[in-house]
């Protein structure tokens, strides 16, 4: 009878293992998938300006690369979300391995997950040990870390992602996410079938605020331009504050309400910002059957999150973090000066864009779409008047 | 632990360690004590072994073409892991400061839970009272200006009543109003939670100008000393810990509050019918219990370089005082020996992350094990053939804490 009991415990621990392994590696294989579409601003089909800019860094550097580039031991250094965030720290990393084929990055580059902030320091100190030539650390969370180590250690090259620049060393990787939001919420305007729009964030930091900000500008604008009345629920531009679910939990009951909320308003189409928390807002949509629109943000939606929302797509936000870290890397071994510098990635180099509007491809007028696409040349060239979010050291 | 006594299963008229007392180890003797952790840890690593094998995904491509070798770099693959655990946590004097450190807020919120459950109690709300305690902590460091031997014991002092009063509130509930502390303690996180984050984007956490959930630079008459220099974190912290664990040992075993903590956890109607004023126990030992994890909480923010308060600084750790306070027995010598394996595990994970590229999930993994394994001593004594203690005839007679 024991043997019996044992050899159930044993199977029964296993059963656990495989159950357990089998979800991690489901998880992995959606991170991969959904930082691969990251590369998406190749493929908008915004401006010309934008997307020949975009292709640069993706073809060119990828060919001519392997002979220039001196491969810098790399070590990426998350915060507390982990590296299977869906988000910035994915980003990030697949930035790294995008950097790794192409010969900048040695091989073998370390990353390590945090899971909280007593992590941060000791993580740096790991990287340093190893004997890491380029390290990057993910979020404005390790600034303070970032800007001790990169003092001690000038002569490794620092990048941060979502931060500015802390030092000679030190590359800072800013966006200028408003410039997409801007045109979308130009889109959303548009689009409406209520004259009622909202947006929500996870919480009302200035890299989720800044997604909200420019599409209530945008909106603006289109009221402007149009002579239209279009509402914006969920920020106050002057008051710079709005809709916060207070979590980037997705299975939060907050953050349905919040969305929720904002159709029993009257809004149509909702721009969430903050991982995966546009999901139960999809799922609410569908319950209540009503012809609605989500818009998302950083990775291409349609492509990052394949399932039940994909006529709820009305297009992404890009935020192309990837791009800037292997950017950030290969000028480090080009041999090209870095660090001391913050590089804001906009519409212009082709870090920010918009997404293709997939199921929403023929229901937005071929005049509407003309408009956008000529608001996001107008960015570009900075022809347009608007003002911009400041990003920086909040 | 032999403080101890070893109740006889079979005395007439005791109806057996409930469920609660069974998992969580109250009233068992030094020896089960011991015996039980040592088996789950060991279980434990078995498992995590196995779990390192299987998501050896470069040993399983190898696996078609030679097995053999395939095999070879599994067990390589486990070996490096558990070296490289090892070395990090003890093999160097930055390894012994991290493990130290980790383990400081661990051994105090872990005693924090444990005196909950010595008390009957199954306080979840270590992270909130940890939230309370250190922001109040925050409070005194930013807006007071003293000497460092006045600072710190001040700010220190401002945790135990910020985390007390938190944690107070949830016995005051459950004394007056039944409401479960389950229940009360999961709620007042949230809670917590979002008035920290509200709190440090207000003027009197928040730098001039930022709109960054974070407090200003705490000054350093306020920063806890280190004890190895400053390239070492370990600092003060785990004085105060080792200090907290005599005093609960005191408080426990040696002083007439602690026996009514611990009446009260064995039989409310028993100590109610001794005539102890049981509503005022609960809500006594909630207060303690939520003191305790504000001085974690304090550690947290007073002791973590860069210094500068950040809207999650409890992490995980709440939480793994539960399982710390489990495997412990919740014995505050038992918390104490917890609180450094797990600070170790955490420390040596860190290394082992990178130096054998093995998640830090594995960690977790096994904390997680550990617990499952003591709240199934049954399969734990069947892999390892251990024979019954003649409590084989338990019943579930009281639900958890009830």
């Amino acid at each position: 009878m024991t043997r019996f009991t044992r050899v159930v415990a044993l199977l029964a621990v296993l059963a656990l293992v495989l159950a357990a392994c089998g979800g991690d590696s489901d998880d992995t294989t959606t991170t991969e998938a959904a930082s691969e579409t990251t590369e998406a601003p190749d493929e908008t089909t915004t401006t010309e300006a934008a997307s020949e800019t975009t292709e640069a860094p993706g073809e060119t550097t990828t060919t001519e690369a392997m002979g220039e580039f001196t491969a810098v031991a790399t070590c990426f250094v998350t915060d507390d979300a982990g590296v299977d965030d869906r988000s910035f720290n994915a980003s990030g990393w697949k930035g790294v391995n995008d950097a790794l084929a192409t010969g900048a990055v040695a091989a073998d580059p370390i990353v390590l997950e945090s899971t909280s902030a007593a992590d941060y320091q000791p993580h740096v100190e790991t990287c340093l040990a190893q004997g890491a030539e380029h390290i990057v650390t993910s979020g404005f969370k390790l600034a303070d870390t970032t800007a001790q180590f990169a003092a001690d250690n000038p002569d490794v090259q620092w990048t941060i992602i979502d931060f500015g620049s802390l030092g000679d060393n030190v590359t800072g990787l800013e966006y200028q996410t408003d410039e997409g939001a801007f045109a979308a919420g130009y889109l959303a305007a548009g689009m409406t079938q209520t004259g009622i729009v909202g947006t929500y964030g996870g919480v009302n930091i200035p890299t989720v605020s800044i997604f909200l900000d420019g599409y209530a500008r945008g909106v603006a604008h289109y009221n402007e331009v149009k002579g239209a009345d279009v509402r914006v629920i969920g920020w106050d531009v002057e008051a710079q504050d709005g809709a916060f679910t207070g979590t980037f939990d997705p299975a939060d009951p907050q953050v349905r309400a919040t969305c929720e909320s904002q159709l029993d308003e009257g809004a149509d189409i909702i721009l969430p910002v903050g991982g995966a928390i546009n999901l139960p807002c999809g799922t609410a949509i569908q319950d209540r059957g009503i012809e609605g629109a989500l818009i998302g943000v950083d990775a291409d939606a349609v492509e990052a999150m394949p399932g039940e929302y994909m006529d709820l797509w009305l297009t992404t936000i890009l935020k192309g973090i990837d791009i800037q870290v292997q950017r950030s890397i290969e000028a480090h071994a080009s041999g090209a000066p870095t660090g001391g510098s913050s590089s804001v990635g906009n519409l212009e180099n082709g870090a920010i864009g918009l997404a293709p509007y997939h199921a929403w491809e023929d229901r937005v007028p071929a005049e509407l779409a003309a408009e956008v696409e000529q608001i996001l040349v107008d960015i570009a060239e900075g022809t347009i008047d608007w003002e911009k979010f400041v990003v920086g050291a909040g | 632990m032999s403080d101890q006594p070893d109740v006889p299963p079979d005395d007439v008229g005791d109806p057996g360690p409930s469920l609660m007392q069974r998992i969580t180890g109250v009233g068992e003797s030094a020896r089960r004590a011991l015996l039980l952790p040592s088996l789950a840890l060991v279980l434990a690593l078995l498992v995590g072994a196995v779990i390192i094998m299987l998501t050896d995904v470069d040993a399983w491509q190898l696996m078609g073409t030679d097995a053999g070798a395939a095999i070879g770099d599994m067990f390589e693959g486990v070996w490096v892991a558990y070296r490289e655990l090892f070395a990090g946590a003890f093999g160097s004097v930055r390894g012994i400061s991290e493990t130290l450190f980790t383990a400081t807020p661990l051994i105090l919120a872990g005693l924090a839970v444990a005196i909950g459950f010595q008390a009957g109690l199954f306080n979840i709300g270590a992270t909130g009272q940890m939230f309370v305690g250190g922001l109040f902590a925050t409070w005194i460091a930013l807006h007071v200006t003293l000497p460092s031997y006045l600072h710190i014991p001040l700010a220190i002092l401002a945790a135990i009543v910020g985390g007390g009063l938190w944690g107070g509130l949830a016995g005051l509930l459950k004394a007056k109003t039944g409401a479960h502390e389950v229940i009360t303690t999961i709620m007042l996180n949230f809670i917590a939670g979002f008035f920290v984050l509200w709190a440090l984007k207000t003027s009197a956490f928040q730098d001039e100008g930022s709109n960054i959930p974070q407090s200003s630079p705490l000054p350093e008459s306020v920063q806890l000393p280190t004890i190895f220099g400053d390239e070492f974190r370990v600092n003060i912290g785990l004085f105060i810990a080792i200090g907290a664990v005599f005093f609960i040992q005191w408080l426990l075993y040696r002083s007439t509050t602690g026996f009514e903590f611990r009446a009260v956890g064995s039989s409310p109607g028993a100590s109610l019918y001794a005539g102890m004023n049981v509503a005022v126990l609960i809500t006594l030992v909630m207060f303690v219990s939520g003191a305790l994890s504000g001085v974690a909480g304090s550690t947290m923010t007073l002791g973590l370089p860069p210094y500068r308060v950040s809207e999650s600084f409890p992490g995980t750790i709440g939480f793994d005082a539960i399982a710390l306070a489990l495997l412990g027995r919740s014995h505050p010598y038992g918390v104490l020996w917890s609180g450094l394996l797990f600070g170790a595990l955490i420390a040596g994970g860190r290394t082992m992350q990178a130096a054998a590229g093995v998640s830090v999930d594995l960690v977790i993994v096994m904390q997680a094990l550990i617990i499952m394994f003591i709240a199934a001593p049954e399969l734990v004594r069947a892999v390892f053939r251990v024979e019954h203690g003649g409590e084989a005839a338990d019943q579930v007679t009281r639900g958890w804490g009830a």
